[in-house]
C-alpha cells in the first residue's frame, strides 16, 4: 500500500513555475536583463515623493504655511506635537528605508551575473544613488542611523546594530555621490532617460546634506543635556564653520555643470506656475515621474464645484504664509510705502501668490471663488469640510481658469530643483562670509526676476541693496518660503534652523470675508489654529519603541 | 501542463482500479454463491399442502405493509418472511404464540386465536439510543471508548433553526465554543473553538465542511477532542475534529417525512444613532472641546429640532429608510427512506427561503434584496452485493443563489456607520437622490439604484465505496476502499451602475442642483470567483475478532486527499494511517493510533510526519467488587489518552524563496510605464508542521438506572513548533521575518457533560447541561527584551491583549497636572487617564500590561425537554462567562473619519463639567483623539450572555386520528431562535457588536408529516 501512495509524489511539484525565483530575475543568460532592468524601475520608485502624502495631506500642513482642513487627522498630529515613539509615526520613514538600503544591496551583489555588462556600471552608480536618498531621509528623520554598507541580511544575522555617528552618515553620503557622480546618467539625458539618476541629482543631493549637515541643529546643536552618545549621532558635537563652505562649493559645483543644463526658465516663455506642469524642464533636476492624473486638484481644489471640478480642499494656507509673499514691486507688505492694502490683500502682489494659493474672488474654473462667509467654496455648512483660512492650494495645479472641468496632466513630484540650488548656495555663502556677497544679492534677484517682480529702481527687484548678514539670512529664508512652499522643504528648513520652536509654537491665522451687500468685500485675520513644537527633542523624530526593544544597541534620541 | 493532468488521471484510474480488483477479488472468493442474492426478493412462504396455516399481514401504524418481517411460532421450528405485500402465512394452531419482528419496529407476540386472518400493526422503535460512535474511519462502540468524543443526533439538531448546521448543535457541547456575530444571509456562519482551536470538519470521513446544510439528512456531529481520537488525521490531528456523519437508508417500510416551516427574522440589536440635533449639538460640543469654532449655529439647531428644513437640515433615520422591520424564513424538507436487506436508500429535497433585510424598491425590474436561497439533494444508496461485500454510493447537489444590490450589505452597513442622519436628504425636492462632496454615496441609492449582483454556488460531491469482507482467509478480516470527489464554483453577475447625487442649493428662493459624480450604465460581467475540486481516496484494511475475553481490531489505512483550489497547484496531503483496538472481558481497553502524512507544503527533505497516541480505558463497574454492591452504578469508565498530533499550518510553498511583481515607474519625457520586480519576504526553506502534546484524562458514568449520566474531562493540549516570527524582527534586516516553528502554548480546562432523564407518569422530561473551561498560557514566544515584568507575552494567555490599564477620567486640570501623561499629549478633564505602572511620570509603551480579562473562558450550555401526552417542548440555553470584547472604532466612538462619520447614544453619556461624577464616556472630540483611542482597558467590557439560544414547543396528534389519516405521524410546532439574552454588555448584541449586519431572531412555526 505505501507503495501505491508514495509512487503519487511524481506529479507533485516543488513550486509554482509562474512565480519569479532568484535565477530568473539575475539570470546568466538574460541576454536582455529584462527582469533585473524591472528590478531598477522598482528601485526608482522608493524615491521619496510628496503632496498629499501624509494620509491626504501635505507635511507642510504641519507648517506654518498651512492647515489641514479635516479635523483630527494625521498631520494634525504631527502639527500638534503629538507624536512619541509609541504613537504611529505618520511620517515614519524607518522601515521604508532599510527595505530599500535592503533592495540597493541586493542588486549590487546579485547584478554582475547577468550579462548585460553595457548597462551594469550605470545601474550600479543610479542604484547607490537611491540608497544614499535613501539614508538622507533616515538621517534627516532620525539623526545617525547604523550604516550597513553593501550587506544583505539574513534572517539569522545578528542585526542589533549601533547607530553610526552624524557625521560619519554624512561622510558616506557624500563620498557616495562623489564616487557616483560620473557613472550615473551624464548631462544631456536623453529623452527615454529622464528621471534616472544623473550627474545634476547626484549633486543636488550633495548640495541639500551638506547644507543640512552645516546648519544649525546639526552643526553643534544638539542640547546640551544630552549624552555623549546621542550628540555623535544627533549632530556634529562642536560648530565649524568650514560646513557652511563645503555646503556653499557642493552646491556651486552643480551650479557650475559643463554645459551648464540646469537654469532658471525664461519666465516669458514658462511661468513660475508652468515650470511645476513639465515632466523636464531646465529647472527641475530629479522629479518623482507619475503617469498623468489631477489628484493635486482633486485633493485640494475648492470645494464649491461639481462632479468633474470637484474639490475636496484638504489644504488650507495660512495667512502667515500669504504675508510672507512680498508685493509686485518686491517690497514686504509691512514695509513703508509698499502700498498694501488690508482691504484689498491681494492687490499687486508677488505673482507667486496667485500660482501658490487660491483667494477670494480669483476665477477658477470659469467662476469666481467665494471663499466669503456662507460663499460656495466655504458654505459654513455644519461638519462639512472647508477651507478653514478663507484660501485654498493652488502650487502645482493646472491652468484652470477658463475650463469647466479638471483635466488629466503631468503632476510629478520635484525633488530638486534648480532654484532650490540657488538657495542653498545663497543660504551657506551667506553663512560663511562675514557679509553678503555680489553673487548671493544676485541669487534673490534672479528668482524674484523669474517670479515676474517688477524690475524697480537699478535691478533691486526689491532687494535692499546693502544687507547684513543677518538681514541677508532673513531674506534668504523668507524667499525660501515662498519660493519653495508646499514642496516639503519648510518642514525640515524650520528644524535645521532650529527655528521651529518659535515659528511653531503660534496661532496661525486665516481670512475672513464678508460679502457687503453692494458685493464689496470685508476683510478681517482672524485666529484659524493652533501649531505647538516640543523642543528640543521635536528637532529629531524618535526611534520607533518596537526597534529600541528589539535593538538594545540603538541609542534613542534626546528627549524621547 | 497537459501531459501531467493527463499523468495524474491515469494514475488516478489505475489507482482505482487497484481497488476494484481487490474487491473484486474478495467478493468472488469469498461467497460467490451469495451473489445469487442480489436484487432478488424474498420468496413468501410455500403454501403448506397439509395441516392448518395462519395467514395475515403486518403493517405499520399507518397501514404500509412490512415487508422481511420475521414470524415466528415461539417454541416451533416454523419461521416465515412477510412478502411485498406484507402478507405471511405460517403453520400453526390456536393457541401458539407468533412473535413479529423487523429492524426500527418493536418485536410483538400474538396469541393465535380463531381468526385466520390476522391484521398485525408493529410500532417504530422510538429514538434508539445508539451504541456507536461515528469516529474516523469506523465506528467505535461508546462503551469502548477510550477517548474524549462527544456526539449529536439528528433530532438534537432539527430544533434550531439555524441555516448553518454548526448553529444547530451550538450550545450542545461540552469543549465547543460557537459564536455567530452576523446573521446576514450567507454570511451568518458561527465561528467554532474547540478546546480553544477551529476544528477540522470532516463530512462523511472527508474533509469538507458545508456549512449550510440542513439538519434532516445528518444522522449524527461526532466531536473529537484528543489525541487517540484524531490522530488518524495525522498532520491536521491538532485542531481536533468534527466528523458529520449523513443519513442511510434502514431496512423496512418506505417512509416520507415531511416538514415545513415558516417564520419571520428580526435583528437583535440594530446600532442606536443619534439624530441630527443631538449630533449636531454633540459636533459642537467636541469642536469646543478641541478649541474650534461651532459648526452648527444655533439656527441650524432649531431647524434640526423642529424638522423645518427637511432639505438643506435633513433628519434621516437610514436604518428605517432602508431595512425592513423583519423578513421571512422559510423551509421544505422531504426525506424519503426504506429499503430491503439488498438494498436501502435515504433521499433528502430540502428548500430553504432566507430573505434579507434589505428593502427593494418597486421601480426595479430586478430584485436588491439580499434574499438567499438553498436547494439541496442527497440520495444515499447502500447495495450489499454479497454477503460480504457491501457498497454505497451518495450524491449530493447544493444549489445556492444569492441576490444582493450592487453595493453589497456589508458596504450599506459600513455606509450606516459613516453617515450621520444630516448628511444628506434621501431625496431632494425634485426626487433626486440626496449628497454632496463629503458624501458621495447615498445609502439609499447604494440599494436600490446600483443595479445587482447576484451570486450563485453550485457543489457536487459523490461519495462511493465498497467494503468486503476477507473471512475465508481469516475471520474478521475486511478491505474497503472509497474515493469522494466535489466540485464547487461559486460565481457572480455583476449588473452594476453608478448614480450621481444632488445638493440643493437655495438660492434667492431658486433651487440649484450641484451634482457629484455620475450615472453610469449597467454593467454585465460574470465572474467565477471561486472554484475547486477534491479528489479523496482511501484503500483500508482491518481486523476485528474476539477470541473468548479476548477482542481485538485493527485498521490500517492510506488516502489521498487531492484539492485544486482556483489556479494554484494542487494540494495532495496523502499517507498511511492506524488505529490498533485491543480489550478484556471489555473491562480494560486500550487504543493505539497514528498518523503518518504530510504534503508538499514541506520542503522536499522532511515533508512527512509521524503522530502517534494511545489511549487506555478501564471500566470498573465490570470489576467484581462493584458488581454487585453498587446497584445504583450502571456504568463506571475511566480513560485516559495521550498523543502527539500536527497542524497543517505551512502556507502555499512557504519554503521557497521568490520575487514578486513590484511597484513600477515612469521614465522619459514622455510617459514610458515600465513594470517591477522585488524581493518577497525571506523564506523559510526549513519549515515543518506545528505540533501538539496532548493528554486527556475522564470518565463516563451512568447511574440510578441509567437516568443519570455524566461525562467529565480534564486535558492539556502543549502546542509547540508555532509558526511565529522571531522577536527581534529588527527592520533592519529589509525585508519581511519568515515565520519559524517556535512558539510553545498550552491549553488546558474542564469538560462536564450531564444528562438526567426521568418519568413522572407520562411526564418525560430530560435535563442536560454541559459546561467547560478554557485556559491558555503562552508557554514560549521569541519574546523582545522587556524592562519590566509586566510587559511580558511569556506566562500570560494565547492571543493576550496589552495594553494600558485606565483609571477613569481626568476630572479636573489640577489632576492632570499632577499626574503622568503619554508622551506629545496634553489631555483634558474628562479624558482618559492611564496608570503609570514604572512610575517614571509619562505614559509609553514600559506602561503596557495585559488588559481585557485574563480568566480561564468558561462556556456551558443546557438542554432541556419535557413531553407530556402529544405535547413536547424543549429548550437550549447557551452563555459564557470571562468573556470581554473591545468597543472601537466608527461603530462605538463618535465623529471618526475625520469627523464625518456617524455618532451613537452611548456618546450622549460623555464626560462634560456638569456629568463629570455620572459619565461613562470620556469627553468627545472629532477625529481621533490619540489620548483617548489609545489601546487600553478602558473600551474592554464584560461581555458575558446567556442566551434561549432556541426553544420549540410541538403538539403530535394522536395516534388514532393519524390512523384515520392514513399517516404514520404528525405533528405541529412552534419555535424561537434567539429569543432571550441577558448579557453584561450594555445596549449591544454580545456576538454582533461591531455595527455589521445583526444577528437575527426567527420566530416560527411548522408542521411535521410522516407518511
Amino acid at each position: 500500500m505505501a507503495f501505491v501512495f508514495f509512487g503519487c509524489k511524481k506529479y507533485q511539484q516543488d513550486g509554482p513555475l509562474e512565480n519569479l525565483t532568484e535565477d530568473l530575475v539575475f539570470d546568466p543568460s538574460d541576454k536582455n536583463g529584462y527582469y533585473a532592468e524591472q528590478y531598477v524601475n522598482n528601485l526608482y520608485s522608493s524615491l521619496p515623493t510628496g503632496f498629499n502624502r501624509i494620509n491626504g495631506d501635505f507635511l507642510d500642513a504641519a507648517t506654518d504655511d498651512a492647515i489641514p482642513s479635516r479635523d483630527g487627522t494625521d498631520i494634525e498630529s504631527v502639527g500638534l506635537g503629538r507624536i512619541s515613539s509609541v504613537i504611529n509615526n505618520p511620517d515614519g520613514f524607518w522601515n521604508a528605508g532599510y527595505t530599500t538600503i535592503r533592495k540597493v544591496n541586493v542588486f549590487l551583489k546579485k547584478i554582475d551575473v547577468v550579462p548585460v555588462a553595457a548597462k551594469i556600471p550605470s545601474w550600479k552608480a543610479e542604484s547607490r544613488f537611491l540608497r544614499a536618498m535613501a539614508y538622507f531621509e533616515l538621517l534627516k528623520r532620525y539623526g545617525g542611523i547604523p550604516l550597513v554598507g553593501d550587506a544583505v541580511f539574513s534572517d539569522t544575522d545578528n542585526l542589533d546594530l549601533k547607530r553610526s555617528s552624524f557625521a560619519a552618515c554624512v561622510d558616506y553620503i557624500v563620498n557616495e555621490c562623489d564616487a557616483i557622480k560620473t557613472l550615473v546618467k551624464q548631462e544631456p539625458i536623453a529623452s527615454q532617460d529622464w528621471g534616472k539618476a544623473s550627474r545634476g541629482a547626484v549633486l543636488a543631493l550633495k548640495s541639500r546634506v551638506l547644507l543640512y549637515a552645516a546648519s544649525p541643529l546639526y552643526n553643534g546643536g544638539v542640547a546640551t543635556a544630552a549624552t555623549p552618545a546621542q550628540k555623535e549621532v544627533m549632530g556634529y558635537p562642536t560648530y565649524d564653520a568650514e560646513r557652511w563652505n563645503k555646503a556653499a562649493q557642493a552646491a556651486l559645483e552643480l551650479i557650475n555643470l559643463p554645459g551648464k543644463p540646469y537654469s532658471l526658465p525664461a519666465p516669458a516663455t514658462k511661468t513660475f506656475s508652468a515650470i511645476f506642469l513639465d515632466r523636464k524642464n531646465t529647472e527641475i533636476i530629479l522629479d518623482y515621474l507619475r503617469d498623468v492624473n489631477y489628484d493635486i486638484e482633486y485633493n485640494n481644489g475648492p470645494i464649491g464645484f461639481s462632479n468633474q471640478a470637484v474639490g475636496l480642499g484638504r489644504t488650507s494656507p495660512t495667512q502667515d504664509l500669504v504675508d510672507a509673499f512680498p508685493m509686485l514691486s518686491g517690497a514686504a507688505i509691512n514695509a513703508t510705502g509698499s502700498g498694501y492694502s488690508a482691504q484689498a490683500p491681494y492687490t499687486n502682489r508677488d505673482p507667486r501668490l496667485g500660482f501658490t494659493v487660491l483667494a477670494n474672488d480669483v476665477t477658477w474654473l470659469n467662476r469666481k471663488l467665494e471663499m466669503f462667509e456662507g460663499g460656495q467654496d466655504k458654505p459654513n455648512k455644519g461638519g462639512r469640510v472647508q477651507t478653514k483660512t478663507g484660501y485654498y492650494m493652488r502650487k502645482f495645479m493646472g491652468n484652470f481658469t477658463t475650463a469647466t472641468s479638471y483635466a488629466n496632466g503631468p503632476r510629478n513630484f520635484i525633488i530638486f530643483r534648480y532654484a532650490e540650488i540657488m538657495l542653498n548656495y545663497a543660504e551657506a555663502q551667506n553663512e560663511y562670509l562675514a557679509t553678503p556677497s555680489a553673487d548671493i544679492y544676485q541669487v534673490l534677484r534672479d528668482l524674484r526676476a523669474r517670479a515676474q517682480i517688477t524690475v524697480g529702481t537699478v535691478n533691486r527687484y526689491g532687494i535692499k541693496d546693502v544687507m547684513t548678514k543677518d538681514e541677508m539670512r532673513t531674506a534668504i529664508k523668507n524667499e525660501r518660503r515662498i519660493e519653495l512652499a508646499f514642496e516639503e522643504q519648510r518642514f525640515w528648513d524650520l528644524r535645521r534652523w532650529k527655528d521651529a520652536e518659535q515659528v511653531l509654537n503660534k496661532t496661525l491665522s486665516g481670512m475672513n470675508i464678508i460679502k457687503n451687500a453692494n458685493s464689496t468685500f470685508t476683510f478681517s485675520v482672524v485666529p484659524a489654529a493652533q501649531v505647538r513644537f516640543i523642543a528640543p527633542k521635536m528637532y529629531l523624530y524618535p526611534i520607533p519603541f518596537a526597534e529600541t526593544s528589539k535593538n538594545i544597541n540603538l541609542v534613542q534620541n534626546y528627549g524621547w | 501542463m497537459r501531459k501531467i493532468l493527463l499523468k495524474r488521471i491515469l494514475q488516478k484510474i489505475s489507482l482505482s482500479l487497484l481497488w476494484c480488483i481487490i474487491l473484486q477479488f474478495g467478493v468472488l472468493t469469498v461467497n460467490a454463491a451469495s451473489k445469487t442474492h442480489i436484487f432478488t426478493r424474498a420468496i413468501p412462504a410455500k403454501k403448506q399442502a397439509r395441516g392448518p396455516y395462519i395467514t395475515g399481514k403486518v403493517t405499520d401504524i399507518a397501514g404500509k405493509p412490512l415487508i422481511d418481517v420475521v414470524v415466528q411460532v415461539k417454541g416451533k421450528p416454523a419461521t416465515t418472511q412477510t412478502d411485498l405485500d406484507g402478507a405471511f402465512n405460517i403453520t400453526a394452531q390456536a393457541g401458539d404464540i407468533l412473535t413479529f419482528s423487523v429492524a426500527s419496529y418493536q418485536t410483538q407476540e400474538v396469541k393465535v386465536g380463531d381468526k385466520d386472518d390476522l391484521k398485525i400493526t408493529l410500532l417504530e422503535v422510538k429514538n434508539a439510543p445508539s451504541t456507536t460512535f461515528n469516529t474516523l474511519y469506523t465506528p467505535q462502540k461508546k462503551s469502548l471508548s477510550t477517548g474524549a468524543i462527544a456526539e449529536v443526533r439528528t433530532e438534537d439538531l432539527t430544533k434550531t433553526t439555524a441555516t448553518r448546521i454548526s448553529g444547530t448543535y451550538a450550545g450542545r457541547i461540552a469543549g465547543l465554543y460557537a459564536t455567530q456575530s452576523s446573521g446576514e444571509p450567507n454570511g451568518d456562519d458561527y465561528a467554532l473553538s474547540l478546546r480553544g482551536q477551529t476544528p477540522l470538519i470532516l463530512l462523511d470521513g472527508v474533509p469538507q465542511s458545508f456549512s449550510s446544510i440542513n439538519p434532516e439528512q445528518i444522522e449524527s456531529v461526532t466531536v473529537m477532542k484528543d489525541a487517540v481520537s484524531t490522530a488518524m488525521m495525522g498532520v491536521r490531528a491538532s485542531n481536533g475534529v468534527i466528523n458529520i456523519t449523513t443519513k442511510k437508508g434502514v431496512e423496512g417500510a418506505q417512509r416520507i417525512s415531511f416538514t415545513a416551516f415558516t417564520g419571520i427574522q428580526t435583528p437583535l440589536n440594530l446600532p442606536k444613532f443619534l439624530n441630527a440635533y443631538d449630533y449636531a449639538s454633540l459636533y459642537n460640543e467636541a469642536l469646543a472641546n478641541d478649541g474650534k469654532p461651532a459648526a452648527y449655529t444655533q439656527a441650524d439647531l432649531d431647524a434640526y429640532k423642529t424638522g423645518s428644513d427637511p432639505v438643506g437640515h435633513p433628519d434621516v433615520d437610514w436604518l428605517n429608510q432602508i431595512l425592513k422591520k423583519n423578513s421571512p424564513y422559510s423551509r421544505y424538507d422531504l426525506s424519503i427512506s426504506g429499503g430491503r436487506k439488498v438494498a436501502r436508500y435515504f433521499v433528502n429535497l430540502d428548500y430553504l427561503n432566507q430573505q434579507g433585510l434589505l428593502k427593494t424598491a418597486d421601480f426595479n425590474t430586478y430584485n436588491t434584496g439580499n434574499d438567499y436561497k438553498r436547494y439541496t439533494f442527497r440520495t444515499n444508496v447502500d447495495i450489499d452485493l454479497s454477503n460480504a461485500v457491501n457498497a454505497y454510493l451518495n450524491v449530493f447537489t447544493r444549489i445556492q443563489n444569492l441576490d444582493q444590490p450592487g453595493n453589497s450589505p456589508s458596504n450599506i452597513f459600513a455606509s450606516f456607520r459613516s453617515t450621520p442622519n444630516n448628511a444628506y436628504p434621501v431625496l431632494n425636492a425634485d426626487g433626486s437622490l440626496g449628497g454632496n462632496r463629503d458624501y458621495v454615496n447615498n445609502i439609499y441609492g447604494q440599494s436600490v439604484y446600483s443595479g445587482y449582483k447576484p451570486q450563485y454556488f453550485r457543489d457536487f460531491r459523490v461519495d462511493m465505496g465498497m467494503k468486503g469482507k476477507l473471512d475465508q482467509i481469516t475471520k474478521g478480516l475486511w478491505v474497503s476502499g472509497r474515493a469522494s470527489i466535489n466540485a464547487y464554483l461559486m460565481e457572480t453577475i455583476t449588473r452594476t451602475k453608478a448614480f450621481a447625487v444632488f445638493q440643493q442649493t437655495n438660492t434667492s428662493g431658486v433651487a440649484s442642483y450641484q451634482q457629484f459624480a455620475n450615472a453610469g450604465t449597467m454593467s454585465n460581467t460574470i465572474d467565477v470567483n471561486s472554484q475547486n475540486t477534491r479528489f479523496y481516496t482511501e484503500l483500508s484494511t482491518g481486523y476485528s475478532r474476539k477470541f473468548g475475553n479476548h477482542e481485538v481490531s485493527a485498521l490500517l489505512l492510506g488516502s489521498i486527499d487531492d484539492v485544486q483550489d482556483g489556479s494554484q497547484l494542487p494540494s495532495d496531503l496523502q499517507g498511511i494511517s492506524g488505529k490498533a483496538s485491543y480489550n478484556f472481558k471489555e473491562k480494560y481497553m486500550v487504543d493505539v493510533a497514528f498518523g503518518y502524512n504530510g504534503s508538499q507544503a514541506y520542503p522536499k527533505n522532511n515533508r512527512y510526519g509521524f503522530f502517534p497516541a494511545i489511549g487506555l480505558g478501564w471500566n470498573i463497574k465490570k470489576e467484581d467488587f462493584l458488581k454487585d454492591n453498587t446497584k445504583w452504578l450502571n456504568v463506571l469508565k475511566l480513560r485516559a489518552s495521550y498523543g502527539k498530533t500536527g497542524n497543517n499550518n505551512a502556507g502555499y510553498f512557504e519554503y521557497n524563496k521568490y520575487y514578486t511583481t513590484g511597484t513600477g515607474y515612469n521614465f522619459g519625457e514622455t510617459v514610458t510605464t515600465v513594470g517591477g520586480v522585488q524581493e518577497g519576504g525571506i523564506n523559510n526553506a526549513n519549515i515543518t508542521w506545528e505540533k501538539a502534546l496532548k493528554f486527556n484524562v475522564g470518565f463516563d458514568a451512568s447511574m440510578f438506572n441509567n437516568t443519570l449520566s455524566v461525562s467529565a474531562d480534564y486535558f492539556i493540549d502543549n502546542y509547540y513548533d508555532l509558526l511565529q516570527t522571531i522577536g527581534d524582527n529588527n527592520q533592519i534586516l529589509g525585508n519581511t521575518f519568515p515565520r519559524v516553528n517556535l512558539g510553545k502554548e498550552r491549553y488546558s480546562g474542564v469538560e462536564f457533560q450531564i444528562t438526567y432523564n426521568n418519568h413522572i407518569g407520562s411526564f418525560n422530561y430530560a435535563i442536560s447541561p454541559n459546561i467547560s473551561t478554557l485556559q491558555s498560557k503562552v508557554v514560549f514566544q521569541d519574546e523582545v527584551q522587556r524592562k519590566y515584568s509586566w510587559m511580558l507575552r511569556t506566562g500570560q494567555p494565547v492571543d493576550q491583549a496589552f495594553g494600558y490599564i485606565a483609571d477613569g477620567l481626568f476630572q479636573s486640570t489640577q489632576q492632570i497636572n499632577s499626574s503622568a501623561l503619554p508622551v506629545g499629549i496634553t489631555p483634558q478633564p474628562g479624558d482618559i487617564k492611564y496608570r503609570d505602572l514604572n512610575g517614571d511620570g509619562v505614559i509609553d509603551d514600559n506602561d503596557i500590561t495585559a488588559i481585557g480579562g485574563t480568566k480561564p473562558l468558561i462556556y456551558y450550555g443546557a438542554n432541556l425537554a419535557a413531553n407530556y401526552k402529544g405535547f413536547d417542548i424543549s429548550a437550549l440555553f447557551q452563555g459564557v462567562t470571562n468573556r470581554t470584547v473591545y468597543l472601537s472604532g466608527n461603530s462605538y466612538w463618535e465623529f471618526q473619519g475625520g469627523g464625518k462619520e456617524q455618532a451613537y447614544q452611548n456618546n450622549l453619556n460623555r464626560w462634560t463639567p456638569a456629568t463629570a461624577a455620572t459619565a461613562t464616556y470620556p469627553r468627545v472630540s472629532i477625529g481621533r483623539n490619540l489620548n483617548n483611542q489609545q489601546f487600553s482597558s478602558y473600551w474592554y467590557k464584560p461581555a458575558n450572555y446567556v442566551r434561549l439560544k432556541s426553544i420549540e414547543l410541538g403538539y403530535s396528534l394522536p395516534v388514532s386520528l393519524i390512523k384515520r389519516l392514513s399517516l404514520s405521524g404528525a405533528r405541529i410546532f412552534v419555535n424561537g431562535y434567539n429569543l432571550f439574552t441577558a448579557t453584561s454588555l450594555d445596549g449591544l448584541d454580545p456576538e454582533s457588536f461591531s455595527g455589521g449586519y445583526p444577528i437575527q431572531k426567527i420566530i416560527s412555526a411548522g408542521v411535521n408529516i410522516k407518511l
